[in-house]
């Protein structure tokens, strides 16, 4: 992509498009999407539920069931390869030594039956190996001590992801692990073959505060000492801006917008971006905004324009006939909305965060509006599902 | 003011642990430890904890889901701990719950109709008026009538916890129990589902318990904060002077490991070093003060001695050896806790 920065991205999606078939028809759940991670680089894809950011997630790691999934169009390259056209061969060699994946819920991640030590030597020993044969199988799982060296590199690993007594560990089954200690196993499986790109969807969501804490903590300290790319798929804007470099927020199976993390939250400019930062509470104990009406609109058969324009409080005709798409107003940032489109102006100057945060508070001043007919309609035209 | 609307004394829920073939008991898992506090009519009041913390054994124990091991509870001046089953469902008219879960606690093999027919009917609002009284119930919480003829799986998230809520205001309780009600729900939901319990408590004079464990949240729906760790509560205090000055080392930790947003909310939080190691099994708790194993000022003290809970302000109370006078050299020479709270809510205002 002509946007990034000096440095190489290790992977780029271009114009990704997720149908689902069903019998309702077909849903557009992911809609033409661009996402470059650097070298180097920690990338934040943010969104709330339902915005297709673990469909996009899934597409790039090749574990989409299709059908009912299908990719009409697209590219997913990983160091100048595209994983769509790949082998299946090869797309499990890359999985295996260049991508490591940490998934969300720990606790359900590992495999119950086989203790933790058996799970993460199997991968230490196998990732990305799939097609060795069962003499070479044999040869490494039992014979020449190769069992052991990967042993060893397991508890070196699992040391460095400061897990007390790391040896003890590997003979426990993943149920006698708290939340945390799983998470930590987690994070070192991905490791083991040492990747450049991780990809983690909603590290620690389930994880109490001062848990989650030390696990986000650690992630940054790996990050830096191995100089890792990391693509992080998360809902929680606090967690993207302890961690990233850049974000993108994603609505509705599109890319909103996408900025520099700082950038990002003392600036945000998508009304979307600007609604969700404001509904977040806050600690020093501003008023909160009364979040964002309506939900997102379906998938199947969506509207025609800006998929939020339902939502959003600066819409105008524009905004319901024509999609808008992602402009680029600086290097690495970008917004998709007609309010920030120079050849043809908006109705209405883009508002500040604040603007925004005051325009969704005020609703409410006018209580029989939200008690009957106005709401009642407002409810049934945002509120498609 | 008047009576507190519900007054909590020394709550203990012990669960027995059994082991062996004949099942004998050889431990208890504490969940509940002593807790104390009061409700007052028309107010809210925030339980705070990570998992395993006792906060939901003690609402469940309030609307009797649990029998209390000890201590007591009364409601409007009435001991409600031991009740039978026709006492409770009377006690069940006037204290509600509101679930984390807003699907699972939907039946979905009923309409929202259906649903909420039960309480009404339970009520002996008879059956020519319960239609117009469940349209105006659902107009009441921001909903179109029409959903009345929808199934749960028909209705997003939001929409099912303004059906629980619904469901749980329909009788006219006083006391409405609230375990993580928005922790399912999406940043924008949550935000419209807080100001809706803001407008029906002032609505109908409605009393909160908000159990939740995200410590930002309870800074716009609570008047008073207490702050539980391993079935004790370690600190409690008004909501504003918690957040202005947290006296407990536990409560500056859970400020200071929650993400935030912005720059000013950064240099807002105490800064604190991470908390090491993991909330200790409450089937085992530690000796004397429960938080000293991940505590970064524990002594010799706090390892042996058990600590009630010290009076630190006009209205705060916080478990910990520091603001024992008579263990004042202990913390002598440790960074202190007192002035580093007061320095920061100065800075920074």
């Amino acid at each position: 992509m002509t946007n990034a920065s000096n440095s190489e991205p290790i992977l780029n999606v271009e114009d990704l498009r997720v149908h689902f078939d069903s019998f309702d028809g077909t849903a557009e759940v992911i809609d033409g999407i661009d996402l470059t991670v650097n070298e180097g680089e920690v990338v934040a894809v943010v969104g709330e539920t339902g915005c297709g950011k673990s469909v996009t997630m899934r597409s790039i790691l090749g574990t989409l069931q299709q059908p009912p999934a299908r990719i009409p169009t697209g590219e997913i390259t990983f160091r100048g390869q595209n994983l769509l056209d790949a082998s299946r061969v090869e797309v499990d060699r890359i999985k295996g030594r260049d991508i490591g994946m940490i998934f969300q819920d720990p606790m359900s991640s590992l495999n119950p039956v086989f203790t933790v030590g058996e799970q993460l030597t199997d991968t230490a020993q196998f990732g990305g190996n799939q097609d060795i044969g069962v003499l070479e199988y044999f040869r490494r799982k039992h014979l020449d001590g190769d069992r052991e060296a990967a042993r060893q590199r397991v508890i070196n690993l699992l040391e460095e992801v400061q897990m007390p007594d790391a040896e003890r560990i590997l003979d426990n089954y993943p149920s006698q692990l708290s939340g945390g200690m799983s998470q930590r196993v987690l994070i070192a499986q991905a490791l083991l073959n040492e990747p450049d790109l991780l990809i983690a969807d909603e590290i620690g969501t389930a994880l109490d505060v001062t848990i989650h804490d030390q696990v986000l903590e650690l992630l940054n300290d790996l990050i830096d000492e191995r100089n890792l790319s990391l693509l992080m798929i998360t809902h929680n804007l606090g967690v993207a801006r302890q961690l990233s470099d850049r974000v993108y927020i994603m609505y509705a199976g599109r890319i909103v917008e996408t900025a520099p993390t700082e950038e990002i939250f003392r600036n945000p400019q998508h009304p979307y971006t600007q609604g969700l930062i404001a509904s977040i509470p806050k600690l020093t104990g501003e008023e909160m905004a009364d979040g964002i009406d309506g939900s997102i609109p379906e998938y199947i058969d969506p509207p025609e324009g800006c998929r939020f324009a339902s939502r959003c409080p600066y819409a105008h005709d524009r905004c319901e006939t024509e999609r808008p798409e992602l402009q680029y107003n600086a290097e690495e940032q970008g917004v998709a909305c007609f309010l920030y489109d120079d050849v043809e102006p908006a109705p209405y100057d883009p508002p500040t965060l604040d603007e925004t945060r005051d325009q969704m508070r005020e609703k409410p001043a006018d209580p029989d509006a939200t008690a009957t007919g106005d709401a009642a309609a407002e409810q049934s035209v945002g509120d498609l599902e | 003011m008047s009576k507190p609307l519900l007054e909590v004394r020394n709550l203990e829920k012990y669960f027995p642990i059994k082991s062996g073939i004949f099942q004998q008991t050889t431990g208890h898992v504490k969940a509940v430890d002593g807790v104390s506090f009061d409700i007052n009519r028309g107010e809210t009041l925030a339980l705070i904890g990570e998992s395993g913390s006792g906060k939901s054994t003690i609402a469940e124990t309030i609307i009797g889901l649990q029998s209390a091991t000890g201590g007591s509870i009364s409601f409007d001046g009435e001991d409600i701990t031991d009740l039978s089953e026709s006492e409770l469902e009377d006690l069940r008219r006037k204290v509600q719950m509101v679930f984390q879960d807003p699907t699972s606690s939907l039946n979905p093999r009923r309409t929202v109709e259906q649903t909420l027919e039960v309480p009404l009917k339970a009520r002996g609002v008879p059956r020519g008026e319960r239609v117009s009284k469940i349209v105006d119930l659902l107009e009441r919480v921001e909903l179109n009538p029409e959903h009345r003829h929808r199934y749960p799986h028909e209705l997003s998230g939001g929409q099912k916890q303004r059906i629980n809520i619904a469901r749980a205001i329909s009788i006219e309780p006083e006391l409405l129990i609230l375990d993580e009600p928005t922790s399912a729900l999406d940043v924008s939901v949550q935000a419209k589902i807080v100001r809706l319990l803001d407008d029906l408590q002032g609505e109908f004079n409605l009393t909160y318990l908000f159990i939740t464990h995200d410590l930002s949240l309870v800074r716009n729906v609570a008047e008073r904060t207490a702050v539980m760790y391993l079935g004790q509560i370690q600190e409690r205090a008004r909501t504003e002077q918690l957040f202005e000055q947290p006296h407990h080392p536990y409560t500056q930790a859970l400020l200071s490991a929650i993400p935030v947003t912005s720059d000013d909310e950064e240099a807002y939080k105490p800064q604190r070093e991470r908390l090491e190691g993991e909330i200790p099994s409450p089937e085992n708790v530690p000796s004397g003060c429960r938080f000293h194993t991940r505590c970064p000022y524990a002594t010799d003290v706090c390892e042996t001695d058990q600590v009630p809970l010290h009076a630190v302000d006009d209205h705060g109370e916080a478990r910990c050896h520091i603001y024992d006078p008579e263990h004042a050299d202990a913390f002598e020479d440790l960074p202190d806790v007192k002035t580093a709270a007061a320095q920061r809510s100065t800075s920074h205002e």
